[in-house]
């Protein structure tokens, strides 16, 4: 773990999402990340992670539950590296369609709305599918697990879009925030290309 | 554009592969980690870990499969075999493992799948089901490894596991299962047209066209032996895929 001295890497540990998978992709690429659900440990991250799957609105909940809301919106606010994934990805927006029509983190413009109101494709969006856009680096093929999305508009932080009936953001990146709505811990080479890369990138 | 899925599925018993492989460049190609992460490099989409392990400590064995697995593995899997309870679901996701398979536990008690689809998303849930024809377009489900009939019908209970919240079908053809004679095709798109989650077949691939063929009606494709001795590569299934015009990664 030849980083870990020079870059605290902390996993928001929210109760929600398979946290043990992200870290274990981390280690696999030699840094050593710390999962924690204190909020004094995680606004002390060099990077934040956070991960999550299933319903925004129950992830939403939980992030307030933990006391992580303000914590997650200062470090971003002050551009310190933010990597979001999944649910983590859909929390940056505004909010949700989703019943209760759920408020987001608002870092983010934009809306979550369900596939099922849009087309017949079957519902969860699950597996591997394509990713084009403005960064030719991340023109390759990621895993996906989810039902809502967010509408892809050609906003500049926009630099990965996927299509599934309608295209979607696939890779939000503003500064050095990086958030991606499918998971590049279970995308083989090209979720470990995409995650050295960006660790490359903001490590010190 | 969502790509169709190669499936390679490893048996594993005490945390060990059953049936042996030809990989001649693996250290141990008994060890279903490095045999996992050996099909990771080699371009397959998911893996699926099928126990059969009769022992009580089972659990521990499969979960520390799971647990050593994530080391390696980089791309989703599933954990199937006996699988016949919440704690044992929970346990096993916890470990690291995407997905787990339900079988004869779903058929004896069907609810279990409803209850897990609600505690750990659709996304998680993976209905297996060994299927046997009775009849022109007619098949039945077995469960015990396809020695006990339960009279149940395969469409009528893949529609019903859809309504109780799995998210995906493993299909397989107790029929075909072994005879490298092609998949059941006619099976495959009855239970592919009658559900809204994806279908994964198996049992009777035998050649390449064999799988280029059953991903024209379903979503995925398992693959056991040819796989295992060689007889293929998932190169060598994605080429042909692409060349018929089958979305791959």
């Amino acid at each position: 773990m030849v980083y870990s001295d020079t870059m605290k890497i902390v996993i928001v540990d929210y109760g929600v999402g398979n946290l043990k998978s992200v870290r274990k992709a981390f280690g696999h690429l030699g840094f050593d990340a710390v999962v924690s659900k204190d909020p004094a440990i995680v606004a002390g991250a060099d990077l934040m992670v956070l991960p999550g799957q299933g319903a925004f609105g129950t992830a939403m909940t939980h992030l307030e539950q933990a006391g992580m809301v303000d914590v997650v919106k200062a470090h971003i606010a002050a551009d310190r590296p933010f990597l979001g994934i999944c649910v983590g990805f859909q929390l940056l927006f505004e909010g949700s369609d989703e019943k209760g029509s759920h408020k987001g983190l608002g870092v983010l413009p934009g809306t979550l709305r369900h596939f099922d109101g849009t087309h017949t494709l079957k519902v969860p969006h699950m597996g591997w599918n394509n990713v084009s856009g403005p960064v030719k680096e991340y023109h390759r093929h990621y895993y996906f697990v989810h039902s809502y999305f967010v509408p892809a508009t050609g906003a500049k932080f926009e630099a990965g879009v996927c299509e599934y009936g309608v295209p979607f953001v696939a890779i939000a990146q503003k500064g050095k925030l990086l958030a991606c709505q499918f998971h590049p811990e279970k995308s083989g080479d090209a979720g470990m290309d995409l995650l050295r890369a960006y660790l490359s990138c903001v490590s010190p | 554009m969502l790509c169709k899925r190669i499936i390679p599925c490893l048996d594993v018993t005490g945390g060990r592969v059953v049936k042996g492989t030809n990989f001649v460049d693996l250290i141990d190609a008994g060890d279903p980690v490095e045999l996992g992460h050996k099909y990771d490099t080699e371009g397959a989409d998911e893996l699926t870990y099928l126990d059969i392990t009769a022992s009580s400590d089972k659990r521990d064995i499969l979960a520390d499969l799971v647990e050593r697995t994530g080391e390696k593995v980089f791309i989703p899997f599933t954990v199937g075999g006996g699988i016949n309870d919440i704690e044992t679901i929970h346990t096993l996701l916890s470990a690291g493992a995407d997905k787990v398979s339900i079988n004869t536990a779903a058929v004896k008690n069907p609810q279990l799948i409803k209850d897990a689809s609600s505690h750990f998303g659709n996304q998680c849930i993976v209905v297996a089901i060994d299927a046997k024809q009775t009849g022109e377009n007619k098949w039945e489900i077995f469960t015990h490894g396809g020695r006990t009939p339960t009279g149940l019908d395969v469409v009528e209970w893949a529609k019903r596991m859809n309504d109780y919240g799995a998210g995906e079908i493993l299909l397989t053809s107790m029929d075909k299962d072994g005879t490298q004679s092609g998949y059941d095709i006619p099976l495959t798109k009855a239970v592919a047209q009658s559900v809204s989650i994806p279908v994964i077949a198996s049992g009777g691939a035998g050649n390449v066209q064999d799988i280029v063929d059953v991903l024209k009606v379903c979503d995925a494709a398992l693959l056991a032996s040819l796989l295992h001795f060689r007889t293929l590569s998932v190169q060598d299934i994605k080429i042909a895929c692409r060349n018929a015009g089958i979305p791959v990664r």
